[in-house]
């Protein structure tokens, strides 16, 4: 395609869109709409993602160590085996007297009663680890016990189960609802667009009764296609924006919920928002545009 | 076949989908420069013969030649670069709603890929050869409809096709208007264009004594060197 007819193409999209301009308000709308629906889901699904991190950070795995691996020197080498496992965040070592105080400092005088006298050695040596993705724990697991010098590995496996099992939940819903919305959403779209071009068809068919192939035909509908399309992406970015900015704030305004819930900041998430938008948008708009096209095309 | 002639109908057949047989063994040979008027009554087959010879339909069988193109042979993707060899003009106009008459003339230019430059040298010229130049910058529903038909004559020729085939292009317009698009029909021909027109004004075919193919019933019922409309039943 030459740069003139490329000029050629975009001026007759942008003339379309300004002589259709009803029309051309209507697709904006609609596409805008579906943007901003199907954004809603991917922030949601990248909160939900963020919270399990969040949690995966905070549950700890505990592996004792036995007391020949702590006497015969190994500790230095256990330590690096756990660093190789994969899905390992932070490893960190606690000596048995440690984890012992931190128990007691948790019990109440009359439940401390019931532990006088035991030696203070009485627990194991440990490593704590914590995971990067929670949904690893049972792998991570196996492969800690399989450490020679490891006595026994101690998870939160109720916990873990839990949050590993609802964060999967909630992934595997927002993700559906993602693709199904983003479906709907094409069908929505190509509709409209098949409305806008419908009202062109006439125009369609003089231009191939004068002559114009079918690809000259076709690019300046994908064009105006990916111009709507872009537009309503940059339009539904800003309305994003704005729903979400409003939705931390009320968070934050809520003590409770703030405590509960550490979201992503606006500023985090807004480049891989704007990047969906206009990908979808643009490829929504030429896509539909090429297909409602194509059956006038037929004379 | 002699390449003096443009177009040639030879044994032609069709049958639409429905089964209707709308043409039947229709043969005739039109010479480079020839005038010619498709004339019969309504339901004759005038404007499936039109569409026959722009591609819009395919014959069922018989051959047909325009421009020493073998339209049986032709694949749909050369439709488009077929079509610009020809003028074509129809009885509604068919302009482009959006653009203004030198748009549209321009448009068919810019088709086949004219620079900026010979579209803005040539555009005004085949404008003013019509003789709207005053009105290049309205938009088809500013003009009248004798306007809107010397566009589309002047999107026709700009390409300067061998021939232009018009089906009942004054149709729509007052018997004198009608003369006037005539006028510039015939001074086209004189530039050396083939020029093939379906009509039923009898009066345009009986002055201006042209050859004149009769249809009836999907057949050819008369062909006259120079004609008038008298043969039509
Ligand atoms: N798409 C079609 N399917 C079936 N029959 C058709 C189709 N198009 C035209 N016909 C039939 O073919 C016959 C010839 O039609 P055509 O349009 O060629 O007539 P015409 O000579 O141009 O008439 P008019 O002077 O009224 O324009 C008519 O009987 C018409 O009903
Ligand atoms: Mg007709």
């Amino acid at each position: 395609m030459s740069i003139r007819m490329l000029r050629r193409f975009i001026a007759e999209a942008c003339s379309g869109m300004v002589r259709n301009g009803l029309m051309t308000i209507a697709s904006l709308f609609v596409v805008t709409s579906c943007l901003f629906i199907f954004g809603v889901f991917m922030v949601i699904t990248m909160n939900i993602n963020y919270i399990g991190e969040q949690l995966a950070n905070e549950c700890q795995i505990q592996a004792y160590i036995t007391s020949e691996a702590k006497y015969g020197g190994k500790i230095q080498g256990i330590s690096d085996r756990i660093k190789q496992i994969e899905g390992i965040n932070e490893v960190s070592f606690e000596t048995g007297e440690a984890t012992f105080a931190n128990f007691k400092s948790g019990l109440s005088k009359s439940e401390l009663a019931a532990f006088e006298g035991l030696p203070e050695n009485i627990i194991s040596d440990s490593f704590k680890v914590t995971l990067t993705d929670i949904n690893l724990s049972e792998a991570v697991v196996a492969k800690l016990e399989a450490i020679e010098g490891v006595e026994r590995v101690e998870n939160k496996q109720d916990i873990m189960n839990i949050v590993n099992n609802v964060t999967q939940i909630i992934r595997h819903v927002s993700i559906w609802i993602v693709i199904i919305f983003a479906i709907i959403s094409l069908f929505i779209i190509s509709n409209t667009i098949k409305l806008t071009v419908h009202s062109r068809g006439r125009e369609i068919n003089i231009m191939k009764y004068v002559g114009a192939t079918d690809a000259y035909i076709r690019w300046p509908f994908i064009i105006e296609g990916i111009l709507v399309g872009c537009a309503s992406a940059v339009v539904s970015f800003f309305i994003t924006q704005g729903a979400y900015m409003g939705v931390l704030s009320a968070v934050e305004g809520n003590t409770a919920l703030s405590a509960l819930l550490n979201l992503r900041t606006f500023s985090e998430i807004w480049n891989q928002i704007l990047l969906s938008y206009l990908l979808l948008g643009a490829f929504i708009g030429a896509f539909g545009s090429a297909i409602s096209v194509r059956r006038y095309l037929k004379v | 076949m002699r390449c003096s002639e443009v177009i040639i109908f030879d044994k032609v057949f069709k049958t639409y989908e429905n089964g209707f047989v709308a043409l039947e063994d229709i043969s005739f040979h039109i010479e480079k420069g020839e005038f010619v008027f498709l004339v019969g009554s309504s339901a004759a087959g005038k404007s499936t013969i039109i569409k026959l010879m722009m591609k819009e339909l395919d014959q069922s069988d018989g051959d047909i030649f325009i421009n020493g193109i073998d339209l049986g042979d032709l694949r749909r993707k050369d439709i488009p670069y077929f079509r610009r060899t020809l003028g074509v003009v129809f009885q509604d106009f068919r302009l482009l709603p959006n653009k203004t008459a030198q748009e549209n003339v321009a448009y068919a230019m810019e088709i086949v890929g004219a620079s900026t430059r010979e579209i803005r040298k040539t555009v005004p010229n085949v404008l003013s050869m019509v003789g709207l130049a005053h009105k290049a910058k309205m938009y088809p529903n500013q003009l009248s409809g004798g306007e809107q038909q010397r566009v589309a004559i002047a999107r026709a020729i700009v390409n300067n096709p061998a021939v232009l085939i018009a089906d009942e292009p004054t149709g729509n317009l007052d018997p004198d208007t009608a003369l006037e698009i005539m006028d510039i029909m015939e001074a086209i021909n004189r530039r050396g264009t083939t020029v093939v027109m379906a009509t039923h004004a009898e009066k345009i075919v009986d002055n201006m004594q042209k050859r004149v193919i009769v249809i009836e019933k999907g057949h050819v019922a008369h062909d006259e060197k120079k004609g008038g409309y008298s043969y039509v039943d």
